[in-house]
């Protein structure tokens, strides 16, 4: 029985159409759907800005003043000073390029090397998988960082291509081997077998086939690798290997603590902690943000509208 | 029995093999470094001060403990050394054997990185599992975000950040060193103590940086344990939860223990950051100051160490896999 | 749950070590008297020989590592000695010759008593360290049981003999004396050969193979026991600290009134401050620190900082063949743009001070050397813009928006070079680009690796501008030979002065001044000549000739001196007092000699 009420609020079904909701849009939605999500994106969001618009916001030569070595917080130092009387505000924006284009490089070789060698020795089983693996378990077994150390010695990283270069060479390794597993329980599969029969090229299975399914991984391993060089790349400066720059952030960590006794004495501690606080909001966005990439990548993780 | 035995020596062989290689590989690499030790030598006396006339007489003896025969046949003498255990001289400590140096600092790096190697792994299963078990309700999420948060920052971050709050703005550690040096070593209880409240800070700054991968990993396992059918049955049966979470918690760590022998074979790296911002004169410490002043032997050692310990942690994980797991024994 | 319990025992632990720190940590009773400081030359290393030819070696000069005489180090008395092993000395007129007598008193920590082929054998392990050598050392006679000739080789000009060979370390024969043959002193003869006879030289070099091995030999030498001469002796070795007690035997014994001295390990600079300024070092020894640091130091009201000259000063050099530098009237104008105090302030605040005048040595030698006359003939190139931009106008320099272009019409730009771990000069560098970048002059620092490759390649002519250290000592001739030596051209070859112009690039010419310069009293010099005579006189006859030299550098500037470093230490009065704070030459040498001399009194225990 209907009682009055819903007989007056029945409508016709219309069901929407299904538009297959496209990847952006699919991904906005995975943004959205946490505000942590957002916060993680906003920051990335700010620290790219920062890169990118950064050194146009400060002549390339920052002022100097000698009278606020180590000014304390105020209007005019909004983060304190360095050694000379820079602002601190101003070296960590101008810096943010080198260290986010070079871990951004970084991030991008490893995974293109991981993943192109990992697809390669999982799909071509057999002498090229067992090559492609031994130099992976060697690359593995090498200390990547001390090996990162020597590399700095003999080669100059002042350029951010050639620090993510580097980085790149010395982390594909772990990549690579989970690409390889993940691809070879796929070529087991129905459709790749399909793909074979259809006489399809190797190179198209796999990457129009098998590919896209491990793209999750290598979505959540590229912002993990972001992760990961900046702290290699920061922590290589830290340990004071050339080449110098001031506004290096790993660089005023390293004058922070070993030439200004920030852990000694209370002054120059904005030195120390505005590098040191970039850092972690920089890890803070991104971390968040992996959240949404997880979703965004893993369709059955999401929830359709 | 004389399979796992055939399959033991070959991997072993392999895993000397490896280490050969490697030891070749960085016997040249460390020798492409520009510099070498005199230079090195005079560049840190000058910097302290001493007259570029002192500081040459100083560093000519050192000429002598540089091997000058061509690096072919260094290569070989190396390698041959290696054969029989013998990892050759230090140049900047002049003549004194890099094994000497080598066990001398290896104990606080052991003490150290074990240390924080079992509390993250303690605190991180704990958490891992907690935040499986409550994984919709605030508590799971903030245990998640929190370790996957703190996973995230750089270890020498954490610890400059820790070393500031607790031993400058809050002065209830001390900062640096092992030890008190106005102590004197030895069983007694002033030592000991100052042996701990040194290490708290370097040990949970390892722990906070790391506990976050044990979390995620022990997570996840939990949650595919949970799913299994055996957990359903033992919830049915009404067995007390401290007991089903035991069956949960013994059948999750297995693919955790692998990562756990494993982080011990990377253990001997030592930890680079730690010890130099809390200056423990350790393995990590040495690696530093060998390639800072182009010590190739010690480099070379320190290397060599890393690269061992890390080989025989993998077959050793190999092999006890094996006996942990009862599903694999045949 | 089981890994609970595991967590909450671990904290407890925790808990109880801190408090059991807290309890630990006051317990250090003054009334042994132990004088804790740390060791200038290089941190503890437990694994080194307890041998003072090794150099991480554990053995510590004035401690227990002991010398003939110790120097003062002072401008006005370069031959002022303290007495170390040795009592009292003597030079023959012609300086060829060194007689030293030991203390009668002194004996070896084991009560063997200290004799003259002790000295013997050390100053033939000096052969095997090379340092013999260095000071022109020929052969050695004993005297008596403590009485010793010390002679040149033939035919040697060495000034500084007997001031070198009284610094030389002694060392029991009967500990090392079994390291060296039977025959070492014809092999040191045979090493010796100057002449030309084929066989005779090639028989020196054999003699200098072998003692360039015995020397390796000798470095690796770890005696089991530390047997010292000197104030202390070496008991206990840690990671943390060198542990030396009070060595009964020493010859001075009784103006000895420390008990027990403790050196502390350091992995860097950071340590030193922090031991510091918790007032837990007993005197602390030069480090290079932050204006902040020294603030706090000095919070504990028991620190005291004492300040002595050094002799080192850092300057901004220039390679005249690259253009503009050649022309002394763009040094000038540099010189007025760049505000040392301001660089100073930055690069050294502590321990260093800005430059008053260029002239070659420091302000504090200068004050002993250089009348008020010459004085005020000199130019303190004080920062001036004004003055700077009309000496380049006139020069045919020209600013086009707000930057210099030079008289070809090219943009100027500068590259400053500086030295990797050098701080200082980084620093410095970047202060001066900075100001010379406002002024109109493009300038940056970069860096170059080492400071071997760095000399190296000064030397070899590749840098126009880069930083220099001057002076190094309170030795007129040695402190111009900074600047009028090899790296003008002028080298010293057989005993006679040769110049080198700088199209040889292979003789380490990269200055390039004139050979003759003209100054304004009238008189032409040449400063190579000068300087080399300077070599040839007496203290007490060279001050003519220092403000000659000195007015030349200030009219040519070949370089631009920036700071003055000075010798900052400090002594904490709570524990000990009776420093011997007035004594620059005394200041100048480790502990290990004030006590020696009878300073240092612990105060009444608590």
């Amino acid at each position: 029985m209907t009682t009055p009420g819903t007989a007056k609020s029945v409508h016709t079904f219309t069901p929407k159409s299904y538009n297959g909701a496209s990847f952006w849009k699919a991904a906005w939605r995975s943004i959205t759907r946490k505000t942590s999500r957002i916060i993680g994106f906003a920051i990335i969001v700010l620290f790219t800005l920062m890169a990118i618009f950064g050194p146009y916001l400060y002549s390339s030569h920052l002022p100097i003043n000698t009278n606020a070595i180590y000014a304390p917080i105020s209007w005019k130092y909004p983060l304190g000073t360095d050694f000379e009387g820079t602002s601190n505000l101003a070296l960590i924006i101008t810096g943010a390029r080198y260290v986010l284009l070079a871990a951004a490089l970084g991030a991008l070789f490893t995974v293109i090397f991981g993943t192109v060698l990992g697809l390669i020795a999982g799909y071509f089983v057999g002498w090229s998988d067992s090559i492609i693996m031994r130099i992976t378990d060697f690359f593995l077994t090498i200390p990547s960082f001390p090996l990162l150390v020597v590399l700095s010695t003999v080669w100059n990283f002042g350029h951010p291509l050639a620090m993510g270069f580097i980085l790149g060479i010395t982390s594909w390794g772990g990549m690579a081997r989970a690409v390889r597993s993940q691809t070879l329980s796929l070529r087991e599969r129905g459709f790749v077998e399909a793909a074979r029969g259809l006489g399809l090229s190797p190179f198209h299975i796999l990457f129009r086939e098998i590919l896209p399914n491990v793209s999750s991984y290598i979505g959540m391993n590229l912002l993990t690798s972001i992760t990961g060089c900046i702290y290699a790349e920061v922590g290589l400066f830290f340990l004071g290997v050339v080449p110098f720059h001031v506004n290096n952030w790993g660089v005023m960590l390293n004058m922070a603590v070993f030439s200004a006794g920030a852990m000694s004495s209370p002054d120059a501690l904005p030195y120390l902690l505005s590098p040191l606080l970039a850092l972690l909001l920089l890890t803070l966005g991104i971390v968040l943000f992996l959240d949404a990439v997880d979703e965004m990548f893993n369709p059955r993780l999401r929830e359709d509208v | 029995m004389k399979n796992f035995l055939i399959r033991l020596v070959w991997r072993i062989f392999s895993g000397i093999l490896m280490v050969l290689v490697i030891a070749s590989l960085t016997f040249f690499l460390i020798r492409l470094m520009p510099g070498d030790p005199v230079s090195a030598q005079y560049n840190q006396l000058i910097m302290q001060g001493m007259t570029p006339v002192q500081a040459e007489n100083q560093v000519k003896v050192m000429y002598g403990f540089i091997p000058d025969e061509p690096v072919g046949e260094q290569f070989v003498n190396y390698i041959w050394g290696l054969l029989h255990f013998d990892f050759g001289q230090s140049i900047s400590y002049e003549g004194i054997g890099v094994s000497h140096i080598i066990l001398n600092a290896a104990p606080w790096t052991l003490i150290l990185v074990f240390t924080g190697l079992i509390a993250s792994f303690l605190v991180g299963v704990l958490a891992g599992v907690i935040s499986a078990i409550k994984r919709s309700s605030p508590t799971g999420t903030i245990l998640t975000v929190s370790g996957s948060l703190l996973h995230g920052v750089p270890q020498f971050v954490m610890g400059l950040l820790l070393a500031y709050l607790f031993t400058t703005l809050w002065p209830i550690l001390p900062f640096g060193a092992p030890y008190d040096s106005s102590i004197n070593p030895g069983f007694n209880g002033p030592f000991i103590s100052s042996l701990i409240s040194h290490a708290v800070l370097p040990v949970v700054t390892y722990a906070l940086s790391s506990y976050g991968g044990w979390l995620l990993t022990m997570k996840s396992s939990v949650i595919t344990v949970l799913g299994d059918d055996f957990i359903l049955a033992s919830e049915i049966r009404g067995l007390k939860s401290s007991t089903i979470i035991g069956y949960i918690a013994r059948n999750a760590i297995l693919p955790l223990f692998t990562l756990f022998t494993l982080s011990i074979g990377f253990m001997f790296g030592g930890s680079v950051f730690i010890e130099n911002i809390f200056d423990y004169p350790g393995l990590g410490n040495l690696l530093l100051k060998s390639i800072d002043t182009r010590d190739y032997p010690l480099m070379s050692g320190a290397f060599l160490l890393i690269t061992i310990a890390v080989i025989a942690a993998n077959i050793i994980t190999d092999f006890l896999y094996t006996f942990v797991d009862p599903r694999i024994r045949r | 749950m089981k890994v609970f319990k595991r967590l909450s025992i671990l904290l407890l632990i925790t808990v109880l070590g801190i408090t059991m720190t807290a309890c630990g940590d006051s317990g250090t009773n003054n009334s042994n008297a132990k004088f804790t400081t740390v060791y200038y030359y290089h941190p503890i290393s437990p694994g080194a020989p307890k041998n003072p030819y090794n150099t991480t070696g554990n053995s510590f000069t004035s401690f227990d590592k002991m010398q003939l005489a110790w120097s003062s180090g002072l401008a006005t008395d370069l031959n002022k000695f303290y007495p170390g092993l040795a009592k009292s000395w003597s030079e023959s007129p012609d300086g060829m010759k060194a007689t030293i007598e030991l203390q009668p008193k002194a004996k070896w920590s084991n009560g063997k008593s200290v004799t003259a082929d002790d000295v013997k054998t050390s100053m033939a392990i000096a052969f095997t360290q090379g340092t013999a050598q260095s000071f022109s050392l020929g052969s050695v006679k004993v005297l008596s049981d403590k009485k010793i000739e010390l002679s040149q080789v033939s035919g040697g000009t060495y000034k500084s003999f007997m001031h070198d060979a009284l610094q030389q370390t002694v060392v029991p024969n009967f500990q090392y004396g079994k390291l060296l043959p039977d025959n070492i002193w014809s092999v040191i003869d045979q090493s010796l050969y100057p002449g030309k006879d084929k066989a005779k030289a090639a028989q020196a070099k054999k003699a200098q193979d072998q003692l360039t091995k015995l020397g390796k030999s000798i470095t690796k030498f770890a005696p089991k026991t530390d047997i010292s001469a000197g104030p202390f002796v070496l008991k206990r070795l840690n990671p943390g600290e060198a542990y030396l007690v009070k060595n009964k035997y020493f010859y001075a014994a009784d103006k000895v009134k420390v008990n027990s001295v403790s050196l502390r390990n350091y992995t860097g600079n950071q340590q030193i401050w922090n031991y510091l300024i918790a007032g837990q070092l007993d005197a602390t020894p030069f480090t290079s620190m932050p204006k902040n640091i020294l603030n706090n130091a000095l919070n504990k009201k028991t620190n005291q900082k004492v300040t002595t000259p050094t002799y080192v000063a850092a300057s901004l050099a220039f390679n005249q063949k690259f253009d503009p530098y050649g022309n002394v009237n763009v040094r000038k104008a540099l010189a007025y743009v760049i505000d040392r105090e301001a660089v100073q302030k930055v690069a050294e605040p502590v321990v260093g001070k800005p430059t008053k005048y260029t002239d070659g040595i420091t302000d504090s030698a200068a004050a002993d050397w250089i009348d008020s006359s010459v004085r005020s003939k000199m130019d303190g190139y004080n920062l001036n813009l004004d003055k700077a931009t009309s000496i380049l106008k006139k020069e045919g320099f020209k600013k086009k928006n707000g930057k210099w272009l030079l008289p070809n019409g090219k943009p100027w730009s500068m590259n400053i070079y500086v030295v990797n771990g050098f701080s200082d000069w980084i620093q410095g560098g970047k202060v001066i680009s900075s100001q010379l970048t406002d002024f109109g002059i493009d300038a940056k620092p970069t860096i170059v690796s080492s400071f071997a490759q760095y000399q190296a390649d000064m030397a070899a002519q590749k840098y126009a501008v880069g930083f220099w250290l001057n002076s190094l000592s309170p030795n007129m001739y040695t402190a111009y030979a900074r600047i009028y030596g090899t790296p003008d051209g002028y080298n010293i070859l057989n005993g006679k002065l040769t110049y080198y112009d700088q199209k040889d690039k292979t003789k380490g010419n990269w200055i390039g001044l004139p050979e003759k310069l003209k100054l304004s009293t009238g008189e032409t010099v040449n400063p190579g000549k000068l300087t080399f005579q300077l070599n040839q006189l007496k203290p007490d006859q060279q001050k003519d000739i220092v403000q000659k030299l000195a007015l030349a550098t200030n009219e040519y500037l070949p370089m631009i001196e920036i700071w003055d470093y000075t010798h900052v230490q400090f002594v904490n009065t709570s524990r000990f007092d009776n420093f011997p704070v007035k004594d620059e030459g005394l200041m100048n040498n480790m502990p290990g000699v004030w006590m020696a001399m009878g300073y240092v009194t612990p105060k009444a225990s608590k």
